[in-house]
């Protein structure tokens, strides 16, 4: 057992529970709008939480263990097609934008699938939606903790049972009860740690081995083709800009990251962040990954991917940094999965429990039984990673893909286009999410040479818009609380009131008049 | 006054006039998002599609078309969002009803 590895990652989760600790007390003081609180800390992000929260929660064991692995085997055009991510602060938050944040707050929005249930107000959008995310969201993380404990394993010692039960519950414990306080200010945390971890690799890498020129050297022997493009990634011009469109302008959906758009607290928080991530992003994101190559000098012959760089720091770097080193791929991420158990939570709370099995649900009890079942999935997420079922490999395959078409055309389109309805919508997912399984499973051909997101993309769309002129318009409703002013809104809630009599609709009711 | 009406089928009713900034917020982003795109991948392509290894040229370490499409690109356009925020976006209060909450520290 190499404890000059085991120290400072031990260190590194007693602080984690202590942000849980401190983020559970907050939540004691809070009376009102608790779930709010739970589910996004009130609303209250600054600028520099909001950046670091986000990015942490985008970048996970892809960037800090799968992506080096693809690099060594495939070569430099894994960066390329990597890179993709690095504006994700911007894009992510101003496609969304300020509409979304100004709407979030004016309909009590908690979830990526409340706001779905309130634009489209149909039982098979909310359900086909809440269900995916569920489902893409829970395959997602199990990968995260087998593919971190591995690496944890090897250069550690400890045995995988004991390791992965212990890292899993930090997060839980934090994440249930410090709720997404708890999630932000560790993500924090976290992604400093990934951005000084990005940055320090390069310097003590390149310094131990003398530059780059000895890595060129090997590798032109292993392998000259990892300098190349196409290169063995295939990455052909349309192939690399439909990474484009995955990683890049369709990652605002993601759940885990639309809350975020939800969450900040002022424009000006916003504007710092958007304008300052790219960066921090940058070097996260090439950080780990163009070490990738690096590893044929040590390690070369390697099968599997993942193990590459890290042995490789073990081998050059002392203990004590290199397991200061390891930090940063774990806070990747247990950073990426605190959100990700939050906002299964919460689609299962409130999209799922109070919209159509107990709609007086208060919100007092809504935010203890997030607790419960943020736990609940944590412990559902540490068993699979235990012992992992094999159709696990199918949805992990689609988890990110597979939310993106199922979520982008509903969302993003019917965020900004009027006729957008209901059929549309549900035409869109199904058809969308139907293509995108296709292609993946039996017909290559019709991802015409790119990522299948690409066409199935493209598909969701031209259905939204048949299924938008085809069906019927959304109520008038529903367009006033999208583009109206709180006046407007206020006025169509007081005539439909007059409408039902006289009878003032309590908050709760109102959202009952939705399904 | 009402602020809702309707007309020949169509309902008109006061918008929340933050929203028109708001759109134009997103079309800075796609359109930054298709910049990005373009230029990373014609760079890559342009100065690398289909060169073997002995054809390449090495900057620093790296493959040319790496050291420009990726490297380069990559700094520049993370730069570009500050300027275009600091030209185009605007500060507006996120409240529900756009108006800003009184006080330093005040929630919006």
């Amino acid at each position: 057992m190499r404890w000059a590895i085991i120290i400072p990652l031990v260190l590194y989760l007693g602080v984690m529970l202590a942000i849980g600790v401190w983020a559970y007390q907050r939540r004691q003081r809070v009376t009102e709008d608790e779930t709010a609180q739970y589910y996004l800390g009130g609303r209250s992000l600054g600028w520099f939480v909001l950046v670091f929260t986000l990015l942490a929660s985008a970048a996970s064991a892809g960037t800090f263990i799968g992506g080096p692995g693809l690099v060594y085997l495939g070569g430099y055009g894994w960066v390329l097609v990597s890179i993709f991510q690095v504006p994700t602060a911007f894009v992510a938050l101003a496609l969304l934008g300020k509409k979304f944040a100004i709407l979030s707050r004016k309909l009590d929005l908690v979830t990526i699938t409340d706001f779905l249930r309130h634009r489209y107000e149909h039982p098979a959008v909310v359900i086909v939606s809440s269900v995916g995310v569920v489902l893409f969201l829970v395959a997602y993380m199990v990968p995260q903790f087998v593919g971190g404990t591995r690496v944890l394993q090897a250069v550690t010692g400890v045995d995988y049972n004991t390791l992965l039960i212990t890292f899993s519950a930090v997060v839980l414990l934090y994440t249930a009860f410090g709720g997404f306080l708890a999630d932000a200010i560790s993500d924090t945390f976290q992604g400093i740690l990934m951005l000084l971890g990005g940055l320090v690799v390069w310097i003590v890498l390149l310094s131990a081995i003398g530059g780059l020129g000895p890595v060129n050297e090997t590798v032109t022997e292993v392998n000259p083709d990892l300098f190349t493009l196409p290169g063995p990634g295939g990455f052909t011009p349309h192939m690399i800009a439909s990474y484009s469109l995955q990683l890049g302008l369709m990652f605002c959906v993601l759940p885990h990251l639309a809350v975020r758009s939800m969450s900040y607290k002022d424009s000006k928080a916003v504007h710092r962040a958007m304008a300052v991530g790219p960066a921090i992003m940058a070097v996260i994101t090439l950080g780990f990954l163009t070490m990738g190559l690096v590893a044929h000098m040590y390690h070369p012959g390697l099968k599997v991917g993942d193990m590459a760089l890290p042995l490789t720091l073990l081998d050059v770097l002392p203990d004590g940094v290199a397991g200061v080193l390891f930090a940063a791929p774990l806070a990747a991420i247990m950073s990426t999965v605190d959100s990700m158990i939050l906002v299964v939570s919460g689609v299962i709370v409130r999209d799922l429990f109070k919209t159509y099995v107990k709609p007086d649900l208060s919100d007092h009890a809504g935010a203890r039984l997030g607790t419960m079942v943020s736990a609940g999935v944590g412990i559902i997420v540490i068993g699979l990673a235990l012992k992992p079922p094999a159709y696990l490999e199918y949805l992990i395959i689609y988890a990110i893909g597979g939310l993106e078409v199922l979520l982008f055309v509903p969302i993003v389109v019917g965020l900004y286009w009027r006729r957008g309805n209901a059929l549309g919508a549900a035409l869109a997912m199904t058809g969308g999410a139907s293509w995108y399984v296709v292609a993946n499973e039996w017909v290559p051909g019709l991802a015409l040479g790119m990522f299948p997101i690409a066409t199935a993309s493209a598909v969701a769309f031209a259905l939204y818009v048949l299924g938008s002129y085809f069906g019927p318009p959304p109520r008038d409703e529903v367009l006033v609380k999208f583009w109206g002013s709180q006046r407007a809104i206020d006025e169509m809630l007081a005539t439909s009131m007059a409408a039902r009599g006289g009878q003032p609709p309590s908050a709760d009711a109102e959202k009952r008049q939705t399904p | 006054m009402s602020v809702a009406s309707r007309r020949d089928d169509r309902l008109d009713f006061e918008e929340d006039p933050r929203y028109e900034q708001a759109n134009r917020e997103a079309l800075w982003a796609i359109g930054y998002w298709v910049a990005y795109t373009v230029v990373v991948t014609g760079l890559a392509w342009w100065l690398g599609y289909e060169k073997s290894a002995d054809e390449l040229s090495f900057i620093l370490g790296f493959p040319a078309w790496f050291f420009w499409s990726v490297l380069v690109t990559s700094v520049v356009f993370a730069v570009i969002p500050a300027w275009i925020i600091r030209r185009h976006f605007k500060d507006v209060p996120l409240t529900r009803d756009g108006r800003p909450v009184p006080g330093p520290e005040g929630r919006q």
